[in-house]
């Protein structure tokens, strides 16, 4: 007993080992190395047609934020380029009602309901692929918000005849809601910002993940598709086309946000699907991976490790029950095996399955600062996640050799952002007609009702701002999506068509039909303390038609935002309100 | 008009690799580590002093142990003191291991839940070693000068290694030699006196409440302990690293 415990410690010791090893080089490289060639130079020279697809399931509080953020994307709005698939799978909330009222608006919305058959995010991407028109699909989940040149980032790739899928960077937008958010962000940090772009620079495989994601449909349809049946089905096909040849790039500048796991459970939840998505995928291709000719050496060792991160969870349970047998024994006088793994173990453990010392080069490249400090906090992350995952792989494997289905089928990850909002009066969405008329608003100093879309904002300096206080469904929300966009962009933008409206229009007025707003919107972002504080909702508003009440508040906390990016037409009360793209608007005019 | 220095987007940056700052944690590294092996004597003897003052603060008798060979060449003085005997008060572990079950599982519906699985571990320990010592033997493979052993040991190697973590994830980076030095000497001030700190209060606990908690102090206080603060003294480096390198442009290139 004693000697296996020693060979089974020597073993984990050797693993882990190997893994901090793989880290240790991803981070140096990542850090010091030359960066390899990217595609975003290529960004909107080089524009396939796209096909968003959207897997929503129950996601009434979510989709709007994303069909919104997707409409503002910089991709030319043209039927023949561009085309969004949101898919309603056997949701039982107003997500299908939500779509459609979208796709009475957009043309290039086309819903697609799925009612019957496998539910499931593959399932649903598998049947939205049968109809996408577009040479390259892009994937979002619900509860992610795209940068406008996001979809420029993702297409820009498949220039190269050989690239299969291209992923982008995610980044969690509700950092600073729990403890979790924030572990959360960290570990994203290092997966991304040092990890994939490590691989992708190391010509290894970088791990298509599912969401903000494009695949070539070609490639698809050569690898046969989605697996309907994988709980991992990003890691699926990545295997596929690493196996057939196909390039799969990371595109470190397509950054997206997402919504982080507030709460542990679900945290948890989403840990052992992922683990045991991924541990079915280990079985299924690390054979044929191993002996695909398209694969170098490297890139097979890679994967290897890749597959079977999770795996090291349950052998670290093992190791340390193999230590403690040893301890029991009088053998941990063997100091060097001791500290060995204790080390080694400790070293991964910091980082969750990811070093530290790759947590904080990602951070150092990221360029901020204090977040770092969490970092020992870490360790409550990977003991959970160890658990966690141990008890997913234990339940994968019993259930394997017992010939039952290895896994639990698709679940999905609970949202939480407030989809409480407006929009009960003007229609669900809030897309027909204006918000109410009533000055300043009633619900104005209400967060949660409030709806948020915050686009146009002022710069100080630029102009007062146009800000619509509006009854629940108006605009609102003094800091919206372009506030993440411009601190990624570290740019401002000044609109002198702003500038002049908001010059022209009286101190205050009514809300006059501004609210395109879906009536939910952005407004988690406003929640969180981001907006404006006394709840005026600034939204647009023409100075002739529609209110502008002149908040000085407007955006908040003062920040400089963008507000270029799109034009509204604002409307007497009870008038339809659209969006118009400015070249809409300019064709309009001629 | 044209920028002196265009600061690269954090999606393609990277600081150019530089041989002189590799041969500086090279340096650092070895240096600290002749260092430590010259002066460990004189270390594991400062140590051992410490130890004894803080036990005596808690009223634990203590003598003089063996001399321990920690490497070829090098020796440290253990530190001899008692278990509580079980013999004595049979009821004891079964009353720490009762209480601490009890608490876990009263407190279990508060906790945060990834503390759940940390905190699980010192019921866990103490049953696994209850078990051990009601049904294996009666007495733990160790007294405590051998848990001493262990642990000096241990540190030791972990001191020898410390230099190399810090030398390679923090003298690496393009950053002034002032605000990388400190860190190395703060963590390794920390670290002795910490480790003094704790086998001083793991003696204590053994000497008061017996060898039950052996394994606890050997896991969790042990070297996972030792990674906690090594962790949190990196990120405190790395943070005024990041804060130095956002300010200074012309170390990124894309």
């Amino acid at each position: 007993m004693i000697l296996a415990a020693k060979i089974i410690a020597i073993i984990v010791v050797m693993v882990m080992l190997a893994y901090m090893t793989r880290h240790f080089i991803f981070a140096i490289m990542r850090l010091f190395h030359h960066q390899r060639m990217n595609y975003t130079d290529l960004s909107g020279f080089h524009m396939p047609s796209i096909t968003v697809l959207i897997p929503m399931h129950d996601e009434e509080s979510v989709a709007p934020d994303m069909i919104e953020a997707l409409l503002e994307a910089d991709y030319p709005h043209d039927p023949d380029l561009f085309e969004i698939i949101p898919i309603n799978d056997h949701s039982t909330d107003r997500t299908g009602e939500i779509l459609d009222e979208y796709a009475k608006k957009y043309p290039f919305i086309k819903p697609l309901h799925r009612l019957e058959g496998v539910r499931g995010k593959p399932a649903a991407l598998r049947a939205a692929t049968q109809l996408a028109q577009g040479e390259v699909l892009i994937i979002f989940d619900a509860d992610y918000i795209p940068g406008k040149s996001l979809l420029k980032f993702l297409a820009a790739p498949f220039a190269d005849a050989e690239v299969g899928a291209a992923m982008g960077r995610v980044v969690p937008h509700n950092v600073g809601t729990s403890l979790l958010t924030r572990l959360l962000d960290l570990e994203r940090s290092g997966g991304y910002q040092i990890n994939q772009q490590a691989r992708y620079n190391m010509g290894l495989i970088p791990q298509f993940g599912g969401t903000v994601g494009s695949v070539r449909r070609t490639a698809l349809n050569a690898v046969g598709g989605w697996n309907s049946f994988s709980l991992t089905e990003d890691t699926d096909l990545t295997l596929q086309l690493a196996i057939h040849g196909w390039k799969v790039v990371y595109v470190n500048r397509a950054e997206c946000y997402e919504e982080v796991p507030v709460k542990w459970d679900v945290r948890r939840r989403q840990i052992q699907r992922w683990a045991m998505g991924h541990t079915e995928c280990f079985h299924r291709y690390l054979g044929q991976m191993l002996r695909s000719p398209f694969l170098s050496w490297k890139m097979k060792l890679d994967g290897a490790l890749m597959l079977g991160v999770y795996i090291t969870a349950p052998l670290l349970i093992v190791g340390w029950i193999a230590c403690t047998i040893l301890f029991f024994s009088g053998q941990s006088f063997l100091p060097a095996l001791a500290v060995a793994f204790m080390a080694s173990t400790c070293y991964n453990a910091i980082g969750n399955f990811a070093s530290f010392f790759e947590l904080g080069n990602s951070v150092i490249l990221d360029g901020s600062s204090k977040r770092v400090r969490l970092l020992p906090l870490n360790i409550a992350n990977f003991i959970f996640s160890t658990a966690a995952v141990s008890g997913a792989l234990a339940r994968f494997y019993t259930n394997m050799f017992r010939g039952r289905e290895p896994g639990e089928r698709w679940q999905k990850t609970k949202r939480f952002r407030d989809g409480g909002g407006g929009g009960t009066e003007s229609g669900p969405l809030g897309l027909d007609e204006g918000g109410t008329t009533d000055g300043l608003g009633t619900d104005g100093g209400d967060d949660r009702s409030s709806s948020g879309r915050g686009e146009r904002m002022s710069l100080p300096g630029a102009g007062q701002p146009v800000s619509g206080s509006t009854h629940s469904s108006g605009f609102g929300n003094g800091y919206g999506l372009h506030y993440l966009w411009t601190q990624n962009e570290e740019s401002v933008h000044t609109d002198t068509r702003l500038e002049q409206i908001s010059d022209s229009g009286p101190a205050l007025g009514n809300a006059g039909g501004v609210s395109i707003g879906t009536g939910r919107g952005l407004n988690y972002l406003r929640a969180q303390g981001m907006g404006n504080s006394d709840g005026h909702a600034n939204g647009p508003a023409t100075g002739v038609q529609g209110a502008v009440n002149g908040n000085p508040r407007v955006s908040g906390n003062g920040k400089q935002v963008s507000i270029w990016s799109m034009w509204f037409k604002g409307s007497q009360h009870g008038e339809e309100t659209a969006v118009v793209m400015p070249e809409e608007e300019e064709a309009k005019k001629s | 008009m044209r920028r002196k220095n265009i600061y690269p987007h954090k999606s393609q940056r990277y600081m150019p690799f530089q041989k002189v700052y590799l041969l500086q944690a090279f340096l650092v590294a070895v240096v600290a580590d002749v260092l430590l092996l010259w002066q460990m004597p004189l270390i594991l003897s400062w140590h051992t002093r410490v130890v004894g003052r803080l036990l005596d603060i808690a009223e634990v008798p203590w003598s003089v142990g063996r001399d321990l060979a920690v490497l070829p060449g090098i020796t440290g003085t253990l530190i001899r003191t008692d278990y509580l005997s079980y013999e004595l008060h049979p009821l004891y572990p079964w009353v720490f291991t009762g209480a601490a079950v009890v608490l876990f599982l009263v407190s279990y519906r508060f906790m945060i839940p990834p503390l759940r699985p940390l905190l699980f571990l010192i019921p866990g320990g103490l049953v696994v070693t209850l078990f051990y010592l009601k049904v294996v033997s009666p007495e733990l493979p160790y007294s405590p000068e051998d848990f001493s052993a262990i642990w000096y040991r241990g540190e030791c190697y972990l001191w020898l290694l410390i230099p190399w973590i810090f030398g390679l994830g923090l003298f690496t980076l393009r950053v002034p030699f002032r605000l990388k030095l400190p860190w190395l000497v703060l963590v390794f001030a920390y670290s002795l006196l910490w480790s003094a700190i704790r086998l001083a209060t793991g003696l204590a606990t053994f000497y008061y409440f017996g060898g039950i908690w052996m394994p606890m102090f050997y896991f969790i206080f042990g070297f996972l302990a030792d990674f906690l603060y090594i962790v949190a003294i990196y990120s405190l480096a790395m943070d005024r690293a990041a804060v130095f390198l956002i300010k200074e442009r012309e170390v990124w290139e894309s």
